[in-house]
């Protein structure tokens, strides 16, 4: 692997393995969080080493940094890096039919940016009084150095704004790439939903991580500066700032980052369930439209994470509508996928259970998200574990799963070489059954009234009744992060002895499986496609007869359609004479 | 040109939060006056209109070269003017006026620390209209796009107009 390659492959690996090792590093953190909460002050067998003072046990600081650093980590350099650095670098400019992307040395300088990001995290927690705790929001005044003193806050707050720029290079680098590199004959209506996905995200990603570069710009010169932006009352004269402030920058890039993490997801989702239902999505227009209206909402509704926060009843109302309205699209995409399943000739391969594995947990998600859009009914549980529960279930589990969803999918592609479908499958249904226990244990504990950042909740009486259902939902938690070893060993074995991949493994249209070979050179295709359909032509008739199977590739002549449909579909290859699979 | 537009959401959240600070209560006159502190911005006008008749021009030749050397050049120069106003009004607001933080509140880290963050962005322009300068005037064959130079200073101004009326004027 090299690393200094600017090929989008090169990259994408590299995005792969660092995203994976933070993904393990975010949840061995996780599994720290749910010990805590399972046996409250219990020394953590082999964790002596880095708690000498308590032999092991987590203190109320190690677990305030605990829970920070693991937010932190999955978000931006887990999650994120694997879903836009991994997928998205390597199947973008693959699906559309492009030689690489149109920036190739900025997504490797984009890379080395998240890479230095990467690096000041574990730094950070080698550092006296340890990495960021201050929680994954870092919200000010507790991250100012009144209250978090510590080099680690302002070297992770320095690494997120390097993530931050990383996935604004990467943002603006995937826009420029759909709109311009696309092959001959692939017009909007004819991108596979995943592109549609990742180009909408790439679009938020642009918009709004400038505005996180913005509040972690002033919440670094009031660390180093001491300026005041976001330090109450800390002024004798002219007045102090306000940490409100921070909390609207942040939340006005942290909704859309939601939709940043989820529309890939959706994307892929969209597709694979039209794959493994061997029929063309129902509805391609509509589910793309409808995440483009997602994308133009989701800086809209924002300030729901700020209901508590005291604002104006009139605000509160404006922002519950517009976040209640935003589910109705969601939901068009919901129905979409599930029409595309009727009747369809369902597959349950890996990917695709991993994609109903995401539409099940997003589902969940999504409807326990409604009682936290509504003002009345978030204000008892905003400071419960219900939140967690929810945004677990909506931006963790659903884009884990849709990550492996696309690794398993696009894997061959990658490596040349296929990974073992049953433990493939294995990992995947107990990771999405897993999930729910672990989030639907949080749920409930939110519900009962658990609030979400106490070190030991226990010692609130009207708490102490939920011991045991912490420890069932940590049983869960941690029989999850025995399940990844299905992945781990799947990922070691293919990579040394796993069987060559077949051209065009799941039997599909798309670019990538019918243009380039496994794993694709450098310039992706030999000769330039020019594509003639949608990538979701399954099943059709006529390539029944003509062809005997039931998938033709979007750059594919049908033989008795060669000699007069070849020449007319060159000269005319801005035509859009499908939309998104139907011949 | 796009990226330009999309980081322009980086002023915009700058602007909306000195804006929140704004409407909580009424904005303190600096210690300078807005003539004053409106005068690093005639370089930076200057500059922008310099560059954009620079970039409709076309440059053949020895002649040209010489020519697209002074461009850069000028701007180079009004660049420079415009940096070292800002650290001058900057340094007499803090050691004569004594406009100092965190004593005089969010107008004084507003007027600091976005002006810091604006000329860092100018300096970033300026960095690499140097280096291709450098480049040029060593016989280097790289292109200049002095078009997208052009942007970049246009950037920079319409983001320091921003800056203007949302710290400098009570």
């Amino acid at each position: 692997m090299s690393l200094v390659s600017s090929d989008h492959k090169a990259v994408a690996r590299r995005y792969l393995w660092s995203g994976l090792g933070f993904l393990f590093f975010g949840g061995l953190l996780a599994l720290l969080i749910r010990w805590q909460w399972a046996l409250p002050g219990q020394p953590v067998p082999g964790l002596a080493w880095a708690l000498p003072e308590s032999r092991g046990a987590l203190t109320p600081p190690a677990y305030t940094a605990v829970f920070t650093m693991h937010g932190l980590i999955m978000i931006f350099f887990a999650v994120t890096p694997l879903l836009f650095g991994a997928l998205g670098h390597f199947v973008l400019p693959l699906a559309i039919g492009a030689r690489g992307l149109a920036f190739p040395r900025l997504s490797s300088l984009g890379f080395w940016v998240y890479a230095v990001g990467g690096a000041l995290v574990l730094a950070s927690f080698a550092v006296r009084l340890g990495p960021a705790s201050a929680g994954w929001t870092a919200y000010p005044p507790l991250s100012t150095p009144a209250f978090t003193p510590g080099l680690g806050q302002t070297l992770v707050t320095v690494a997120v704004l390097c993530a931050a720029a990383s996935a604004f290079l990467y943002g603006l680098n995937f826009v420029v790439t759909v709109v311009r590199c696309r092959a001959p004959g692939m017009t909007w209506g004819r991108l596979p939903l995943t592109v549609w996905g990742l180009f909408f995200a790439s679009v938020l990603n642009v918009l709004f991580v400038p505005v996180l570069a913005a509040a972690t710009a002033l919440l670094l010169m009031d660390r180093l500066l001491g300026t005041q932006f976001f330090v109450a009352g800390a002024a004798a004269v002219g007045g102090g700032g306000d940490p409100v402030v921070y909390q609207h920058l942040f939340w006005l890039f942290g909704h859309p980052e939601v939709y940043i993490l989820i529309l890939p997801a959706w994307g892929m989702v969209g597709d694979f369930v039209a794959f493994f239902s061997r029929k063309p999505a129902h509805g391609y227009r509509l589910t793309a439209g409808a995440m483009g209206v997602v994308t133009a909402l989701s800086g809209l509704v924002y300030a729901h994470h700020l209901f508590t926060s005291g604002m104006a009843p009139v605000l509160g109302r404006a922002f519950m509508v517009l976040t209640l309205l935003i589910s109705l699209p969601a939901e068009v995409m919901f129905l979409n996928w599930l029409m595309t399943l009727w009747r369809g000739s369902v597959r349950l391969t890996a990917p695709m259970l991993a994609a109903l594995g995401t539409m099940g947990v997003f589902g969940l998600g999504g409807i326990t998200g409604l009682a936290l859009g509504a003002v009345a009914t978030d204000v008892p549980l905003h400071g419960t574990l219900w939140v967690v529960g929810h945004f677990h279930l909506t931006m963790g589990a659903a884009s884990f799963l849709a990550v492996f969803a696309g690794l398993y999918f696009w894997f061959p592609k990658m490596y040349g070489r296929a990974m073992h479908e049953g433990l493939a499958k294995a990992h995947v249904l107990s990771s999405a059954v897993l999930f729910l226990g672990v989030f639907g244990g949080q749920l409930a504990a939110g519900y009962a009234g658990q609030l979400r950042r106490l070190y030991d909740p226990y010692q609130y009486t009207y708490l102490k009744h939920l011991l045991p259902l912490n420890q069932w939902t940590t049983v869960f938690a941690f029989l999850l992060g025995a399940a990844q070893l299905l992945f781990v060993v799947n990922l070691v074995w293919t990579l040394r002895r796993g069987r060559v991949a077949e051209p065009n493994p799941w039997h599909v249209g798309t670019l990538e499986w019918t243009c380039a070979p496994s794993p694709p050179p450098e310039w992706n295709f030999h000769s330039a496609p020019v594509v003639l359909r949608g990538p979701h032509a399954l099943s059709q008739p006529e390539v029944l007869a003509r062809l005997g199977r039931d998938w033709i590739g979007q750059a594919e002549v049908l033989p008795e359609a060669a000699v007069e449909g070849a020449d007319a579909e060159r000269t005319d290859t801005g035509r859009v004479s499908t939309v998104g699979g139907a011949t | 040109m796009l990226g330009l537009a999309a980081w322009s959401m980086f002023f915009v959240a700058l602007t909306f939060a000195v804006g929140w600070y704004r409407m909580r209560e009424p904005w303190p006159p600096l210690p300078l006056s807005p003539v004053l502190l409106a005068l690093p911005g005639l370089p930076l006008i200057a500059g922008s209109i310099w560059l954009h008749r620079a970039s409709r021009a076309t440059y053949a030749g020895p002649e040209g070269h010489r020519r697209l050397l002074i461009a850069l050049g000028g701007v180079l120069v009004l660049g420079g003017l415009y940096t070292a106003g800002q650290a001058g009004l900057t340094h007499v607001s803090w050691w004569n006026h004594h406009l100092r933080i965190p004593e005089d509140g969010v107008p004084a880290s507003a007027y600091y620390g976005l002006t810091a963050l604006h000329v860092l962005h100018m300096l970033a322009v300026l960095a690499v209209i140097f280096f291709s300068a450098l480049r040029l005037w060593r016989g280097g064959g790289a292109p200049v796009s002095l078009r997208q130079y052009a942007l970049g200073w246009h950037f920079v101004t319409v983001t320091w107009l921003l800056l203007y009326v949302a710290v400098y004027l009570p």
